[in-house]
């Protein structure tokens, strides 16, 4: 049969690669059951990563989720010449792709010490970011560059429920004596509300499991989950290969629990406004 | 201008500003190279650098062979579950959709572990199961976009009343899928595989743990020893991914169009 | 004063008129139908009525008070999309609550009109549900009862039938207008459907390219259409040139004599425009029937209760015939000569009206 194929390879590439993970995850180095390694999680470095990865992928989240909703909004309905919003939207389209390395770079270029909008700013206005205390290789510099991803994903994403809000409603709403805030308080919100949320919860997921935009930027600067898993696949770093495998159980639990969410938000969006 | 207007204008403005600027930057550090004036050098070092040639040749290769295989497995698979497995097609969707839950780093983590040196199958040893691993990879990477081109391929078109009519005519399967439903829906595959070319000509993750001689570690590994170099290649990157995406939109356009 | 009251009102957008010059008076309780081809400007007269389009120029006046300048929300009206446009997010009864909800209805009023707006549309039982847990027809009658809930002065229903299927349309449309009788309320209705149109109104106001053509009762704007528009979109007519011969209402058609039943005022003589209705024809003389044409069969199609006779008169102009109960048995050979009889009061002058540039 035709999924034969197809079923071998999920099964040998994508199931027990990362089945194997999570029964590492759960086996001591005898491979006896034990909940250590997930306790592990816990220790100092590990803790301390998730939270940083919490923090930079959270922020990023929130702030694309909203600036997004924003830009497409700005972008719906009549006013805004076809160029325009089809010149946003491919370029959100190339943006959203564009991550990893080549941001990195880009990011450096532009507000890194020597970044043109940092000698501008120094130049032009007298503001010198780095010594008011700002460095790419901080959290708010991450979360800048993760926001040049995440911020055009979100416009794609939220879009079509954007577009699929109706003029009527609006004038329906007015009809019945709602003000302009009435409408968009208890009618629009609760339409756009699962979408948004959905969105945003996969932007955190995108984020969360992003390397090479941070590994690029700051090399084990900064200490992500993802790097510091990549430093342990490397050279475990951890000393400790149960704790590793129990790492990268804890990032599929978080980013699959954001997806779970997506799509329960989306079928639920899907039912009742379609 | 309404006040609404206007606003609408500063925010769109403001998105624009945001996805171009890092652009602009780019550019002007990549001209710096020579010093006290404006210069393509840093271009033309790159491009002179026979590593650049190397590296971009492996990963478009590793993106063909990866569209390939991807297409091998995919198609039949979707294929059958439109036409004698429908109750399967909810799990097939779901397998399809993992690497979007699994973040690649995930994945790569476990191929080291189950095809590592001292595993049962020992892939990393040779380089040419590297390779093989790497590509595997990658069409784990791009399952979730083979699939959902290849499915809305065939959900335009009836798939049951051309393979019985074909079969009726004295087809074989396989003869169906090769000449009644792949020319149909070869836009969706097009536009499949450029987005997969997108993913894979740039991955770092898979190279770099996997250690294989691809574009992305390149760049890694520019960005960590040149200054102006690595700016350049970013814009390449960049204008590489534009054409990806301008070609995807361009068959899009076009399909939607007849 | 009338209730409502619509004085040369104008729309432009950009460079197209949508509306050129529309002037209407509508009495409290009285139902009035704007109807036209799509582009005839009827929809964005009752956007100006419901504020959602400012007019250009003119004024709209409600119960005595100049609405022009105010915003939709302070009007106090009620409207039904043709796309029913009912809030996704909310159920039945949030949805026909939510005019008195947002203008601070206290909540036991407001579970009364509900409950009351419910039974007027006869779905007791559904206020519960979600609006795409409804059909089509269900949607509309509570997006129906979302607009009479809140007592507008004015109840303006755009195309509300016209995305509904064909059976539906019908018993909602007896419906609507049962409730409309029942709650005295005026109502402005559009719609490009004669049927509609002549069924639901006390008036039909016609409209084509942003002017209206004629006001008049149903059976006014159907049997004295006064412009060649009018005459063949309500119904099927027969306009055919003629020459006005007197003031007495003689008139001729390539030299065949007719007459009118009516004497003519104000018009001299020279060629105008006449209307006859395929229906008010017979093939064979009958009482009062003075008026005779005579013609060559050209084709008949049999249609059960109808036959229709395609003929062509003096001059190569072709008309319609439509025969009717028993003269449908024995139906007239294709290129047979053929005489057509009609009485003088079928026979409508038309204004010669030309609004094409």
């Amino acid at each position: 049969m035709g999924i034969g194929p197809f079923a071998v390879f999920a099964l040998l590439f994508l199931v027990l690669p990362t089945a194997g993970l999570f029964i590492g995850a759960f086996q001591d180095a005898e491979g006896n059951f034990t909940l250590a390694n997930i306790a592990g999680l816990m220790t100092p470095i590990v803790a301390n990563a998730f939270r940083q990865s919490i923090i930079v992928s959270g922020a990023s989240a929130i702030l694309g989720a909203v600036i997004g909703l924003a830009i497409a909004m700005a972008l719906a309905g009549p006013g805004i010449p076809r160029f325009i919003r089809d010149g946003l939207l491919t370029l959100s389209g190339v943006a959203s792709n564009f991550a990893g390395v080549p941001l990195a770079f880009a990011f450096l270029a532009t507000i890194g010490r020597l970044g043109l909008v940092t000698i501008l700013l120094r130049d032009l206005l007298g503001i010198d970011i780095y010594a008011a205390g700002f460095t790419i290789l901080g959290t708010t510099g991450l979360t800048l560059t993760y926001l040049y991803f995440q911020l055009p994903l979100m416009v794609l994403l939220i879009m079509p429920a954007v577009d699929g809000l109706k003029k009527e409603w609006g004038e329906a709403s007015a009809m019945l004596g709602a003000t302009p805030w009435q409408h968009a308080w208890r009618i629009t919100a609760p339409i756009l509300f699962p979408s948004f949320a959905g969105a945003a919860l996969l932007l955190f997921a995108n984020g969360f499991g992003a390397v090479a935009t941070a590994f690029a930027l700051t090399g084990s600067f900064i200490n992500l989950v993802t790097i510091l898993l990549f430093a342990e696949i490397r050279g475990e770093v951890l000393h400790d290969p149960n704790l590793g495998y129990a790492l990268a159980f804890g990032m599929v639990a978080i980013t699959a629990v954001c997806n779970i969410v997506y799509l329960r938000l989306r079928a639920f969006s899907a039912r009742r406004f379609r | 201008m309404s006040a609404r207007g206007l606003a609408r204008g500063v925010i769109i403005a403001f998105g624009a500003t945001y996805l171009l600027l890092p652009l602009a930057g780019v550019l002007e550090f990549a001209m710096r190279m020579r010093r006290g004036v404006y210069s393509f050098d840093a271009f033309f070092t790159v491009f002179e650098d026979h590593r650049f040639g190397d590296t971009f040749l492996y990963s478009t290769v590793m993106a063909l062979v990866t569209v390939l295989i991807g297409m091998l497995i995919v198609l039949p698979a979707a294929y059958a579950v439109r036409l004698h497995a429908p109750r399967l097609r909810a799990t097939v969707e779901f397998v399809t959709l993992l690497p979007l839950v699994v973040p690649a780093i995930v994945i790569v983590f476990g191929y080291v572990r189950l095809y590592g040196s001292d595993s049962w199958l020992p892939l990393t040893d040779s380089d040419f199961g590297a390779d093989a691993l790497l590509a595997f990879g990658y069409v784990t990477l791009s399952l979730p976009y083979i699939y959902r081109s290849v499915d809305a391929g065939l959900s335009s078109m009836d798939v049951r009343t051309l393979s019985e009519a074909a079969e009726s005519l004295g087809a074989r399967p396989v003869t169906v899928l090769l000449r009644v439903v792949l020319p149909n829906i070869r836009t969706s595959i097009l536009s499949g595989a450029f987005l997969t070319a997108a993913i894979v000509l740039g991955e770092f993750t898979f190279a770099s743990l996997l250690d294989r001689p691809a574009f992305g570690p390149f760049m890694q590994l520019l960005g960590a020893s040149r200054a102006y170099e690595p700016a350049a290649l970013s814009l390449v990157a960049f204008a590489f991914t534009w054409g990806l995406m301008a070609l995807i939109g361009a068959i899009g356009g076009r399909r939607k169009g007849t | 004063m009338s209730f409502l009251s619509v004085r040369g009102v104008k729309k432009a957008f950009g460079p197209a008129v949508a509306v050129q010059d529309f002037s209407l008076d509508a009495e409290r309780g009285e139902f009035v139908s704007l109807l036209g081809p799509s582009g005839c400007g009827k929809t964005t007269v009752l956007r100006m009525i419901a504020g959602f389009e400012k007019p250009d120029a003119g004024s709209v006046v409600i119960d005595g008070e100049d609405v022009t300048h105010l915003p939709t929300r302070a009007r106090r009206i009620g409207m039904v999309f043709q796309s029913y446009a009912l809030f996704p997010n909310l159920t039945v009864e949030g949805n026909i609550a939510f005019g008195l909800k947002v203008a601070g209805v206290a909540k036991a009023e407001i579970a009364a009109r509900v409950k009351e707006m419910l039974e007027l549309i006869g779905l007791p039982k559904l206020g519960g549900r979600y609006p795409v847990e409804l059909s089509g027809g269900q949607q509309q009658r509570v997006a129906l009862a979302r607009a009479i809930a809140i007592r507008p002065r004015i109840l303006l229903l755009d195309e509300p039938l016209s995305a509904l299927d064909a059976k539906i349309r019908v018993s909602l449309r007896e419906e609507l207008r049962a409730i409309q009788r029942e709650l005295g309320i005026t109502a402005i209705f559009v719609t490009h459907d004669q049927e509609e149109a002549l069924a639901l109104s006390h008036r039909v106001v016609v409209m084509s390219a942003g002017w209206v053509e004629q006001i008049g009762t149903p059976p006014e704007v159907y049997h004295t259409p006064r412009t060649p528009f009018v005459a063949t979109f309500v119904g099927t007519a027969n306009v055919l040139p003629c020459r006005i011969e007197d003031v007495a209402g003689r008139l001729s058609f390539h030299g065949a004599p007719l007459a009118l039943d009516h004497a003519l005022t104000g018009v001299t003589g020279g060629e105008a425009m006449m209307a006859l209705r395929p229906e008010a024809i017979a093939l064979a003389p009958f009482e009062g029937a003075t008026n005779r044409l005579d013609a060559t069969v050209r084709d008949v199609t049999f249609l059960g209760p109808v036959a229709r006779v395609r003929v062509v008169l003096a001059g190569e102009i072709e008309a319609l015939v439509d025969l009717h109960g028993e003269a449908t048995r024995i139906l007239p050979e294709p290129g047979s000569a053929s005489v057509l009889y009609f009485r003088p009061e079928s026979l409508q002058l038309l204004d010669r009206r030309d609004r094409a540039g």
